[in-house]
């Protein structure tokens, strides 16, 4: 059966998503693997997520995502916290206002592209963080807004970590399975288009600029869920939350894990995860660390983990042509042409 | 607002058309009028302006002056995506394709362009009747075969017969086709006269095409370009009676080849 038939593919997402749920019920020292591990790489993977949906489908590469995990995450904080809502209304409301702040956001930076953009939203992420500082009587300041007890929903004690860890898995699945079905509606298609050419989408009658503002928005929703997941797990939520290290995480984990991939992103919040606990073991310079991992990552393995394969086969076709001449005519234009061909498109784009 | 005679605007009316790059007048002062299903074709040596004039009418570039009505419509002023929503589609001298997307979702994607109301976010894979309608595209420009094949893919000739397929898509009344031909294998070019000729009369075309075999038998209107102005105008017979034409452009060719 070949590696890539339906069959297989179903059965290696089911036997995943099997390993995903026992994950909390097997594993030692569950504060340190449900939750350091686990829910921390559920709500980062969630982040990887909202930006690579975004450079995927539109071509735009983001580094203001945070900010809209912020917005969620203050206002969140600060109903419940200094207002003393209850939960579900001031979730609602902190995803509805991250959706806002992006439309908002989104429905300006998306007229720059490349590195402007990539400025601008920096430049949006940097102004959260100073808003979070500033505006302290929504945010209590440097101290932040901290003691938020994870509530209990429909009989789910959040509190319990491996509760926590299955909702985690739960939304973070469900985003994946959103992103994945827009991938074949008309919507995801034509953000597809524009990516690739919006001067056709144009000519065709599309309004690129709303297509953007649209997919950007879409992009803060899934941002501001992964701000709900993160209060949980944080219990708290302080500016250094949506400082500029913090916005690197986010880069980092996309790259590393793909950022042209959607599992990508929770492939590399993981390895990020994973790096940042156990690096401290071995040495204290944590951010030195995933500096270097980062620039060997981008020179290369551009297309990040979730690209591995398709990279190495991609060479072992290149080789096997290379060494065999006599065997050229056999492999066809899709073998060595084809192979480099895709990933020296993709490294560029 | 202008009148043929039976009681019908113009589709296309194009007056003191020009445009400036720099010090280069691309268009300088074009006029050029076209009834509802005629068959026009433009010609001119390479850098004469004739892709430019395609771009000003379907917006691309804005005209450093004069006007274009569409259908009756001041369209000067508007969005390249307003006017494809009024009927007008084209291709480009350089494809312009969705490279990462298959023919069929290049196709798909010119099916379910506003103003056509489509659900964004029903699968694509469930709009039966517009999957059928990109078979029947397919199969009209000649590939059929490779419906789920990515655009970039394609060979160059399999690439430009995708550009016209998208035009198609978009239901137009105006077609503009900006060499459709260029890199075609004589047997392609005969696919494209084929499809050309069997076009729906009420589609008004305006092609610019190097291949006067294909020129001069699609159009029953040849607009000779020359400089960015139009140079003359009139039947095929008057084009290939015409020494001018033979010296600038024809006469030219024969050299270069
Ligand atoms: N975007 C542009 N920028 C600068 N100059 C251009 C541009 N487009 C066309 N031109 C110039 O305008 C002239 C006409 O070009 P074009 O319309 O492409 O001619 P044709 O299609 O008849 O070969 C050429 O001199 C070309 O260099
Ligand atoms: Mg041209």
């Amino acid at each position: 059966m070949r590696l890539s038939s339906p069959a297989v593919r179903w059965t290696a997402r089911g036997v995943l998503l099997a390993a995903l749920i026992i994950y909390p019920f097997v594993v030692p020292q569950p504060g340190f693997w449900v939750v350091n591990i686990g829910i921390k790489s559920l709500w980062l993977g969630v982040m990887a997520l909202s930006l690579i949906f975004l450079y995927k489908f539109t071509g735009l590469l983001s580094l203001g995502q945070l900010a809209f995990w912020g917005a969620a995450g203050y206002t969140i904080g600060y109903l419940v916290q200094l207002q003393g809502w209850s939960f579900a209304p001031a979730i609602a409301l902190g995803i509805v206002f991250g959706i806002l702040l992006g439309a908002l956001v989104g429905s300006f930076a998306i007229r720059a592209s490349g590195v402007y953009f990539l400025m601008l939203t920096l430049a949006v992420a940097q102004l959260m963080y100073f808003a979070a500082l500033q505006a302290s009587q929504f945010t209590r300041g440097h101290q932040g807004i901290t003691g938020i007890r994870p509530p209990t929903f429909l009989g789910l004690d959040l509190v319990s970590a491996r509760t926590q860890y299955l909702v985690a898995l739960t939304i973070a699945v469900l985003l994946y399975v959103l992103c994945r079905y827009i991938e074949g509606t008309p919507f995801g298609l034509a953000l597809r288009g524009l990516r690739d050419s919006p001067e056709r989408m144009r000519a065709l009658g599309y309004n690129v600029y709303a297509y953007k503002v649209v997919a950007f928005s879409f992009a803060a929703f899934i941002a501001s869920i992964g701000g709900v997941l993160a209060i949980f797990y944080n219990r708290q939520i302080v500016p250094d939350g949506v400082g500029l290290i913090r916005t690197i995480d986010v880069l980092i984990a996309a790259v590393v894990g793909g950022v042209i991939s959607l599992p990508g992103a929770f492939i590399g919040a993981f390895a990020l995860t994973m790096v940042q606990n156990f690096s401290q073991f071995f040495t204290s310079r944590y951010l030195t660390l995933t500096g270097v991992v980062f620039v060997v990552v981008v020179l290369f393995f551009p297309q990040g983990i979730a690209g591995l394969w398709r990279q190495f086969t991609g060479y072992y076709l290149w080789a096997h042509d290379r060494w065999r001449p006599a065997t050229r005519d056999a492999v066809e234009g899709k073998g060595v042409g084809a192979g480099a061909a895709q990933l020296s498109e993709r490294s560029t784009d | 607002m202008t009148d043929s005679g039976n009681g019908q605007a113009q589709a296309l009316r194009v007056q003191g058309l020009s445009r400036r790059f720099g010090g280069i007048r691309a268009v300088s002062d074009v006029d050029l009028d076209v009834e509802h299903g005629d068959r026009v074709s433009v010609i001119g040596p390479n850098g004469a302006g004739k892709s430019t004039l395609f771009n000003l009418i379907a917006g691309l570039y804005k005209p450093t002056g004069g006007t274009v009505e569409l259908f009756g419509e001041d369209i000067t002023r508007l969005p390249s995506r307003k006017r494809a929503q009024r009927g007008l589609t084209r291709t480009f001298q350089t494809s312009k394709l969705f490279l990462d997307l298959t023919v069929a979702d290049n196709l798909y994607l010119s099916l379910a362009a506003p103003p056509r109301s489509v659900n964004p976010l029903r699968s694509v894979l469930r709009d039966a009747e517009r999957s059928a309608r990109v078979r029947e595209l397919a199969e009209q420009v000649g590939l059929a075969g490779q419906t789920e094949t990515p655009a970039s893919e394609l060979s160059h000739g399999e690439q430009r017969q995708l550009e016209v397929g998208m035009a198609l898509g978009g239901d137009p009344k105006l077609l503009l086709l900006d060499e459709p031909a260029a890199g075609f294998s004589p047997s392609e070019r005969a696919h494209l006269v084929d499809m050309l000729t069997n076009l729906a009369p009420s589609i008004t075309l305006l092609l610019i095409e190097h291949d006067m075999d294909i020129a001069l038998v699609i159009g029953d209107r040849i607009v000779v370009m020359h400089e960015g102005k139009k140079l003359m105008e009139g039947t095929p017979d008057d084009i290939r009676q015409s020494t001018e034409v033979h010296e600038i452009y024809l006469g030219k060719r024969h050299e270069d080849t």
